[in-house]
Order: C-alpha cells, then structure tokens, then sequence
C-alpha cells in the first residue's frame, strides 16, 4: 500500500457551500425562465419580471426574509388562483407555462431546504422541457446543456450540504449576506484541477450516454400520436393569409430571415427555381383579393386531425403522360410564417409527425392549419411535383353544372364574359360562389372598358386558349412595365378608375410581383379564361454546407393560375424575368448546385439549426433502422479491412522468411536485436529491473523506497563526516535517517509521510 | 502503547486495501459488478431518485405518445444523470480503504475512542461523502460522515466515542458504508463488514490502601536480567515503533542495514504478586465479584506503575510475570474475562512473600489480603 503525499487543497466550508447552493439554485431558475423567450412574444413581460427578481434575490439573500411569513404562506393559495382565472381565459398550454414559471420563481425567491432544492431542479426541468417541446429550437440543446451542467453541480453541491449538516436544516446554518468576491476567490482557492477536469469530462460522458440512448431507445411508429403539446399562434404573416391586399407580399421580403428549409430526400428533384403555394385567392375588390367564402367552404371548412394527408386528386405526371418520379421532401417551417402550408402543389402524400388539425381544400389545393404553429412545423411530402400543371377535375364539374340552366349560380360581377365556350351569365350584385369569383372584374364599366380594350390588343381580337393567351398577355406587360418595389400610381382623379391595378396598368408603371399577378389576373379574366392568384414563395438556396434548400421571407412570390379548359390550372408568373407560363426550371445538376450554394456565416448557421432538425426533432424508426445499417456496414467495413491487414502482413511475412539470408533482405531484425541488447545492458548497468521501467512509464518517477535508500546514503555519509557550518544539527540529522530508514525498509503502515520526509532531507542536506 | 486487540483486525479494508494490478483487471467481471455488485453491496434508489425514474418515465410516455424528439432528449438526458451518477458512486469508492483502531484501555463505564481512518488511495480522483455506521456489541450505535473531500493520497481520521457497559469482550464492527454521492439519486452500499473485538478492562475503582511498605521490599537498585531501562546495556535489537530514536544504534544499524537500537538492562525493585482466585463459593455475590476484577485490575496498574509489582496469577493459570507492559496488559485481559468458577483446586504455594490475595468483604467490599492482613480495601 502506498501513500502519495500532495499538498492539501483549501476545501469550501459549509457557509461558502450554501453560499454556492443559493447561487446556483438562482442560476437554474435563470435558465429555465430564460426558455421562455423562445416562445410567445406576450409571455416575454412575465419572463422579465421573473429574471429580474431571481437575479435581485440571488445577489441580496437576505430580501426573502423581509417578506412576512404570510405572505409566504398565501403566495401558493394565490399562484393556484391565478392559475384557474388564466386556465378559464386562455390556451391552457400557455397557461401551463405560466404556473410552471410561477412556482419556479416561488421557489428561486424562497429559502430553500434540500427538498425545495429538489423541487426547484424538477421544476425547471419542465419549464424548460415545456418550452422546447413548443418551440423545438436549437437553442433548446444549448439551454438543456448548460441546465444539465448547473443542475449536476447543483445536486452534487446539495448532497455535500446535506452530509455535511447530517440531517439538520440548512436554515441552522446563518448568512444573510454572500460576501461575492471573497467568494470567487475562495472557489478558485478550491477548485482543484483534477475534479474540473473531471466534472468536464463527466458533463461530456453525460451528454455522450445521452447521444446513445437516444439513438438506442426503440421507436414505435405510433399510428396516432397525440400532440397535445402545441402552442398556437394568433398571428401570422398576413401576406399568407386568406385576404392579401396588394404590397403585402412585398412587405414580407423585406425580411431576410429563413422561412422554411426543405430536406430533399432521395428521388426528389427539386428546380433552380421551385414555386412553393401557400394560399390560393380566388376573389378580387378593389387591389385585395381574398379567398372567397365559397371556395373556402367548397370542400368542407373544418380542421380534421391528419397524420396522413392526400389530395383528392393526384399529380399529373409528365407531359407525355408518364408519372412523374416521385420524390421525397421534408419541409420544416418556421413559427408563425402562416397557417397555410407550403407545398409544390403537386403531391401524393403529406405525412406529419404528429397529428395535425388541418382544413383541406381540395379544390384551391391548399391546406390550412388551425392556427399558424407556434413551433417548428415539419412535414413530409411524398411525390413532390414541382410541375406548374395542377389538375381540378372540380372545377371543370362545375364549369359544366354552370353551364346548365338548373345549374346556374350567380355569376361574376358585370361580366358578359363566356367561361370557354361555355360561357357564364352575368348575375344580380352580391352573391358570386366558386367557381366563379374566378372571372369576376371590377364592377366599374370603365375599368372593364379598358380591359377588354386591353384584352383586344393583346389576343388582336382573335379568340386565344387559355396557354396561348398567358403568353401573349406576359409578353404585353413584359413591354409595358418594369419590375419595381416601389410602386407609384397616378392620381385617382386623372383616370376616373379607382381600382388600383387598372390604374397601374394604365400608367405603364413599374411593380411588383402582386401588381404584376393582379393585372393578369384581370386581364385573364377579361378575356373568359378563370384565373386566380397564389401567394407562396418562389426559389430558394442551397445551403452550402448541409445541401438542402433554404427558403427565406425574401423568396415571398405571388403569381398565377390559368384554368386551362382541359381540367387543370396553369402556372403562369407574369412577373418580369420569371418563369412564365407552367414551365419548370430545370434541376440544378452538382456542379451548378456547388456554383449556387449559400455558403455564408448565417448560411452556416443555419445548417446547425437543419442538422438540429434532421438528425433530432425528425428522428424516427426509419432513421434507427438507417443507423444501425450504417453501424453494420462500419463493422463489417472493418472485419474486411481488418482481415486486410492480417493478410497483408502473412504475405510479408511469408515473403521475408523466404528470402535469402543478407543483411539487405535481414539486416533490420538485426539491427533491432542489437539495439535491445545494448538497453537490456544499459539497465543492467544502472540496475533498473522490469518492475522500475514499468513504474517509470506507469508513475514517471522513482519509487518511494528507492529514493528513501539514495537519500539515506547520502545522508549516512554527511553524518559520518559532519559540515562545518553551525546551522548543522545532527540530532535532526539522525531523526531523518530513522525516517528514512523506515521508509526504506519499514511496512508502509508505519511510514511517515514520505514527501515531507525528502523535503527535510533535502533541506539538511 | 497498549493493545487491547482480540482479533487482529486492524487491516485496511475497502476497495483500495489491495493493491491495484492491470493483470488482475478482467472486462467481464468489471462489467458484471457494474450490473450485478458483489456480495453484501447493493445500489437502492432514494427517494430523490424515485421521484426522478418516475419522472423519467412520465417523460417516456410522453415522448412515445407525442413522438416528440424533445422529449426524447429530455428522457435520455435523466436516464444518462442515473447512469453517470452510478459510475460515478463506484468510482467514489474505488481505491479507497478504512481501517478502526481504538485507543485503548477500554474499561468498563468509561468512554471509549474508535478511530476511524480513511485513506484515498487514488492518484487523481478525491472521495467524498462516505457514511460508515458503527456498532458496539454493548448497544451503542453511530455513523461517521466524512464531511469533506478526502483529496487522492489523504489520509481521515474520524472518532466515534462509545461506552462499554461492563468488562468482558466488546464486538466493535462496522456494518457497512454508505455514501448518496454524487447527487443523491442512488444510495450505495458497500458492505464488508469490519469488525473487532476488544477486551474491556475492568473499571478502575477507588481504593483504600493499607500496606505497610517497611520491611517487605526487595532488593532494590540491582540489575536483573531481562530488558529495562537501566543505565547498563544488554544487547541490540531491531528497531520497533515507538522507540525513541535516542536509542538507535548507528553502528549497528549500518552493519545490519536495518535500525537497530540498543537494549538496557532492567533495575530490579520491591515487588508483590496477585494471586487472584475465584471459587464461585467465595464469590457467591456477582456485585462483589466484579468489584474484586476492579480492584486487582487497579491494584495491578499502580503497583507496575510504581515498579512494585512482580506477578500475578489467576485460578489454576500460569504465572504471569509483569515485566513489561504488555505482560501487564495480558493481566488485565484475562481479568477481563474471568468468572467465577466452580471447581478449584484450591491455593497454591507461591515461593514468595508478598503475596496479595482477595476476599470478600462481609457484608459488602472487598479485601486484598498481603500476609494475613488488609492491603487494601474498596
């Protein structure tokens, strides 16, 4: 048994540990309540409150004491007051937050005995669970982290208190003041290198054991997981919505921020420029269109819980008729971006993680949630077809049930206007349904004056289809207006006409993506053909670091959708410098794409945020089923090299046994039994055995009783002929060799502290 | 220094008592005792560490339930804080040994002293928060708390004071230690129960003494043979601790290579002999009887300590000649455990005159008896 002296490390006393205790108690609250400015912008108040009075408590200990004793008492009856008027009033999700942060900050604020401590821990543990549940941010691993880090000291610290008071109260020991530099000082007095290191590398075995077993808990697919841990939000875009009066989309590119990220899974081909819809608007008034009220009810206005979503109708495949290759895309969206879900408007499937409650309608094909998420929204589409062709078998239904008398509904406002061949009556003021809010025109005759006129001009009075006329009508305003954000109009006064867009058209000003879309739009419609606008977004970049698209606000696009005649809508961007008519960029190919890639500062940052979201939030059995195969091929990878190597080194082997005996094909193994040799000698000489070598490498240094037997030579041979000088005491001089003899060849039992007996050897020496 | 050690338990015991060798390590049987522990060890959660499995496993539900990857996070993160927290209570323990020793004499109603030592035998890691719960065979119970970090390569003592309640043999043991560490989630037990057994003097009593000094002494001031601390030498032996380094022979000791001190010849002085004998028909009275055991035992530590006392003898025993202290510390063991006993053959013939013997005293007390008269009294 061997007794390694090392010099004594100052140890925190029982005060300074409360002291800690209090300190890091406050942190942990800190850090959970800081959660919460992650999520609803109206909660943010609530959580400044709380910082600042967590943060003042911890600095001034004693202010808890100020407080009378009923107060205390009352403040849990009150918290649970508050908790039901807020229940009763509002999401009850929110209101959960709000009691979590409540009793988190009650006990931050009060004292606090080992088990308020651990209600504390617990406490804040939901709240920030809770928070990263509703807003599955990256940031969440950040706060996990650092709340694991804190709450293991925490603990730790706790559990010394708690065996040093050995069972008694922490309030029996008395402080009121945490003296906050002495304090430092004393922490690193204390800290010993060794035990950070080793709580550092522990905080990294935590976080490794966590990586395993989360990647090694067995996932089920739940066939109806429930999501009852979702945070609506009230607001959202409102160029996403269901009115979008004309600038609004414009407004949102003014933002730079990611919208959206798509992960394009294997067989999906996504364009250079891919046009995301979000919302179909179906009626125009006055320079706003809105999805009208029949369209919206068209297929039903409730929100049904989906995990699995299809169309009614199916994407269309290729011109030549084949299906097209399906593909698979996760899109992950931003909070609050809107309630409508982007999608290529072509698809087979879309798949959520959770159930959704969303409103299908089939016949704008666009999909609505509830309420835009208050968290990351991800989802999976199947079949994604970027194609600008969507097919509308309801729409050529009705376009034949309106053709019949008993079929008649109200027609668009003031139009004569025949639907392709089969033409549209006009109707009575008020009342116009779907499918024909698709022709409706400004009521003003003039303003229809001008669009027929304008209609005239562009088809040359000849009667157009639907394809030729989108051509035809992009290239006029292609001539006629410049692509602007900033939009000026000419006075009311001079035109007579009040709607803005007819306006536009007749100054021949520049504008934008709306402008361009609403003028269409008008203009379609002018010549008989059904035409709505959608919003959503267009394009997008590849993140150069984690290929995958990113799609910001900027990329915020409105554009068009022709009916064709033949039952299905065509993609028609009128906009300047865009696509046209239903035709599809083609896919970028890896060169193009490396060209392309966005591999700015933020570009990498946001790869973290879709690592955070590919490899974690949508982690799922597929994903373990991938990772264990990709184990499997490592493993068997390795057998395979490893069996390599082996055969390699027989070959060798074989080959050098094989060859003549000189000292070019043998000289190395020579040499190298000469070089042992001469160490073998060597430590002979200096009388080191195996056992001294190996300590060396073990220990790096001599073993206690050796150097006890140097120093006691050394020091017989002084004694046996004694310096001259007066600080010289022999009596010591012969105490220390007893010492060292002991060392030497005493049982270790009986040692004195060996460091300290070298040191005084020395020393007298 | 006296000894008072039945059982020669004074060894280290605890993980760290045996020297760590790689050869000896085996995977398999690390990983086994990390699952399943050795005998007499076991790892039960509190009731911190219930709650928290069973917030563990809420979170696990809900995480099943909503599919929630958070969740998941949440779940694993706890699971992980129990794993690291297990790994980390064994590695607390690892290399680190305890040993008891108590200071002796123990006697019979007086405070006694268990010192508890702890030594961390590892090269880098401290230990903390061990719990060693103690117990005497007489009743008494305690737990020594090791309050603060014991740093690698530190030595603890921790005393844990008891009283034995009467002469005889004590069983001191150890039951096991315990340690919460590090978060309080799981509590470990290390058994290994360590006992020792202890002989406890009878109590020192007050006495009245009566002898008459004159005449009766010895030769005094003449070398006898055997080992003392005359001024005459004798020989040389090895060196044992406690020795005063005084006494250390250089010559020798560089000769032999070992240490080796000098050996003095011992003076002789006036002497008794206890002749201590317990027919249970003298000693009907178990009262008496134990007052008796006091006052031999008492007799005999005053008498060595002023150089007067030349033996003693119990029963049909072997003479017991106190020459050193541990002679004198062997007496007082057998007194320890004498009874009273019920077939004796009766007093023998010592070749010496200052005999002391013992009766009772009527109605109570008890005599010591030099030559037909009263000694002492109590």
């Amino acid at each position: 048994m061997r007794f390694f002296a090392v010099e004594k490390q100052p140890q925190l006393s029982l005060e300074e540990l409360c002291h800690v205790r209090w300190l890091l108690g406050g942190l942990l609250a800190l850090l959970s309540v800081w959660t919460l400015f992650h999520l609803e912008v109206s909660i943010w108040p609530f959580a400044a409150v709380a910082t600042v009075t967590i943060v003042g408590v911890m600095l001034h200990p004693a202010l808890p004491g100020k407080v009378p004793r009923l107060v205390w008492r009352l403040l849990v009856p009150l918290i649970v007051v508050v908790f039901v008027v807020d229940v009763l009033s509002n999401e009850i999700v929110l209101s959960l937050v709000r009691l979590n942060t409540m009793l988190v900050l009650y006990r931050a604020v009060s004292y606090r005995e080992r088990r308020d401590d651990l209600q504390l821990i617990a406490l804040s543990l939901f709240l920030a669970v809770l928070t990263g549940v509703l807003t599955v941010s990256i940031v969440f691993v950040v706060q996990i982290l650092l709340f694991t880090a804190v709450g293991m000291v925490l603990l730790f610290v706790i559990n010394v208190v708690d065996d040093a008071l050995a069972g008694a109260p922490v309030s029996t020991v008395r402080w009121v003041r945490i003296p906050r530099r002495r304090l430092l000082l004393r922490l690193r007095q204390a800290a010993d290198v060794r035990v950070v290191v080793l709580a550092g590398g522990l905080f990294a075995a935590v976080v490794l054991v966590t990586a395993l077993i989360f990647l090694a808990v067995p996932r089920f697919e739940v066939s109806n997981p429930i999501n009852f841990l979702a945070l609506n939000r009230k607001s959202s875009l409102t160029g996403f919505s269901e009115n979008v009066a004309l600038g609004e989309v414009t407004d949102i590119q003014t933002d730079d921020g990611v919208a959206m990220r798509v992960d394009v899974r294997a067989g999906a081909v996504v364009p250079e420029e891919p046009y995301w819809r979000m919302v179909a608007l179906d009626e125009y008034s006055a320079g706003a269109f809105r999805m009208s009220p029949s369209a919206r009810s068209a297929s039903g206005d409730r929100a049904l819980p989906y995990l699995d979503l299809a169309p009614m109708q199916q994407p269309v495949g290729d011109r030549d008729g084949r299906p097209r290759e399906n593909g698979r895309i996760v899109i992950f969206l931003e909070p609050g971006v809107s309630r409508y879900l982007p999608q290529p408007g072509g698809f087979s499937e879309i798949q959520f993680r959770e159930t959704q409650e969303i409103i299908p309608n089939d016949v704008l094909r666009v999909y609505a949630m509830r309420e835009a998420s208050a968290g990351l929204l991800s989802y999976q589409i199947e079949g994604a077809d970027f194609g600008g062709v969507i097919p509308d078998p309801f729409f050529a239904q009705e376009r034949t049930r309106a053709a019949t008398p008993s079929g008649r509904r109200a027609a668009p406002r003031g139009g004569s206007l025949s639907l392709g061949g089969a033409g549209l009556e006009p109707a009575a003021r008020g009342g116009v349904a779907y499918p024909h809010t698709t022709l409706a025109l400004p009521e003003a005759p003039e303003a229809r004056e001008y669009l027929a006129g304008i209609v005239a001009e562009i088809t040359g009075g000849r009667e157009v289809g639907a394809q030729e006329f989108a051509r035809l009508a992009c290239v006029y305003l292609d001539r006629r207006h410049s692509y602007s954000r900033q939009v000026r109009l000419p006075p009311v006064e001079g035109t007579r006409i009040e709607d803005p867009v007819i306006r536009w058209l007749q100054a021949g000003a520049g504008g934008h993506c709306e402008f361009f879309a609403a003028a269409f739009t008008l203009l379609g419609r002018a010549a008989g053909h059904p035409v709505r606008v959608i919003a959503g977004f267009k394009g997008g970049t590849w993140n150069g670091y984690e290929n995958y698209f990113m799609v910001r606000h900027a990329h915020a696009h409105a554009w068009c959708e022709i009916y064709d005649g033949a039952g299905a809508w065509l993609r028609v961007d009128p906009t300047p410098g865009a696509g046209g008519i239903g035709t599809q960029s083609e896919p970028l190919n890896q060169a193009q794409v490396a060209l392309a890639s966005d591999r700015s500062t933020s570009a990498y940052l946001d790869s973290l945020r879709m690592i955070w979201y590919r490899r974690i939030v949508n982690f799922d059995q597929r994903s373990q089923q991938g990772v264990i195969s990709s184990l499997r091929t490592v493993g068997r990878t390795a057998r395979v090299w490893s069996e390599a190597v082996v055969q390699v080194v027989r070959e060798q082997y074989a080959a050098w046994q094989k060859a003549p005996l000189s000292f070019a094909s043998k000289g190395d193994i020579l040499v190298l039994s000469i070089v042992l040799f001469l160490v073998a000698v060597l430590l002979k000489r200096l009388g080191l055995g195996k056992s001294d070598v190996l300590e060396w490498f073990q220990r790096g240094q001599m073993s206690t009783r050796r150097r006890a037997g140097l120093l006691l030579q050394r020091l017989e041979a002084r004694v046996a002929r004694p310096p001259r000088r007066r600080s010289w005491d022999e009596e010591r001089a012969l105490e220390l060799a007893g010492q060292l003899m002991i060392i030497r060849f005493g049982r270790v039992e009986t040692w004195p502290e060996p460091l300290k007996t070298f040191r005084a050897v020395r020393r007298i020496l | 220094m006296l000894t008072t050690t039945i059982s020669d338990t004074a060894q280290w015991s605890g993980p760290g008592a045996r020297t760590w060798r790689w050869r000896e390590f085996r995977l398999g049987r690390f990983l086994l005792s990390l699952v399943i522990p050795p005998r007499g060890q076991k790892v039960l959660p509190t009731a911190a560490g219930v709650a928290m499995i069973v917030i563990a496993l809420a979170i696990g539900l809900a995480a099943y339930n909503t599919s929630s990857n958070i969740l998941f996070i949440a779940f694993s993160l706890l699971l992980s804080t129990l794993v690291v927290s297990g790994i980390l209570s064994w590695m607390n323990f690892g290399r680190t040994a305890w040993r008891m020793t108590l200071q002796p004499p123990l006697r019979a109603g007086q405070q006694a002293v268990l010192n508890l030592e702890v030594h961390n035998h590892k090269r880098f890691l401290p230990t903390y928060c061990l719990n060693f719960d103690l117990r005497a065979s007489s009743g008494d119970t305690g737990r020594l708390v090791l309050r603060q970090r014991l740093d690698p390569g530190e030595t603890r003592k921790m005393e844990w004071a008891f009283r034995p309640r009467r002469r005889g043999r004590e069983m001191v043991e150890m039951t096991g230690v315990n340690s919460k560490f590090p978060f309080g989630f799981l509590h470990k037990h290390f058994g290994g129960r360590v006992a020792r057994e202890v002989y406890v003097w009878p109590a020192r009593i007050v006495y009245q003494i009566m002898m008459d000094a004159s005449g009766t002494a010895e030769t005094v001031g003449e070398t006898v043979p055997r080992p003392g601390h005359g001024t005459e030498f004798m020989s040389v032996r090895r060196y044992q601790s406690g020795d005063s380094h005084r006494h250390i022979h250089w010559k020798a000791s560089a000769r032999q290579r070992k240490l080796m001190v000098k050996q003095l010849l011992a003076e002789n002085q006036r002497g008794y002999f206890l002749f201590i004998e317990t027919p249970l028909v003298v000693w009907e009275n178990p009262a008496q009887f134990e007052q008796m055991c006091s006052l031999a035992a008492s007799m005999a530590e005053d008498l060595f300590r002023q150089g007067q006392l030349v033996g003693a003898v119990i029963n049909d025993g072997a003479p017991i000649l106190t020459r050193r202290v541990s002679d004198l510390e062997l007496l007082l063991d057998q007194l320890a455990v004498v009874e009273p006993v019920e077939h004796f053959g009766g007093g023998r013939l010592l070749p010496l005159r200052n005999v002391i013997t013992f009766e009772p005293g009527r109605p109570d007390g008890v005599h010591a008896i030099l030559r037909g008269r009263k000694a002492a009294s109590a």
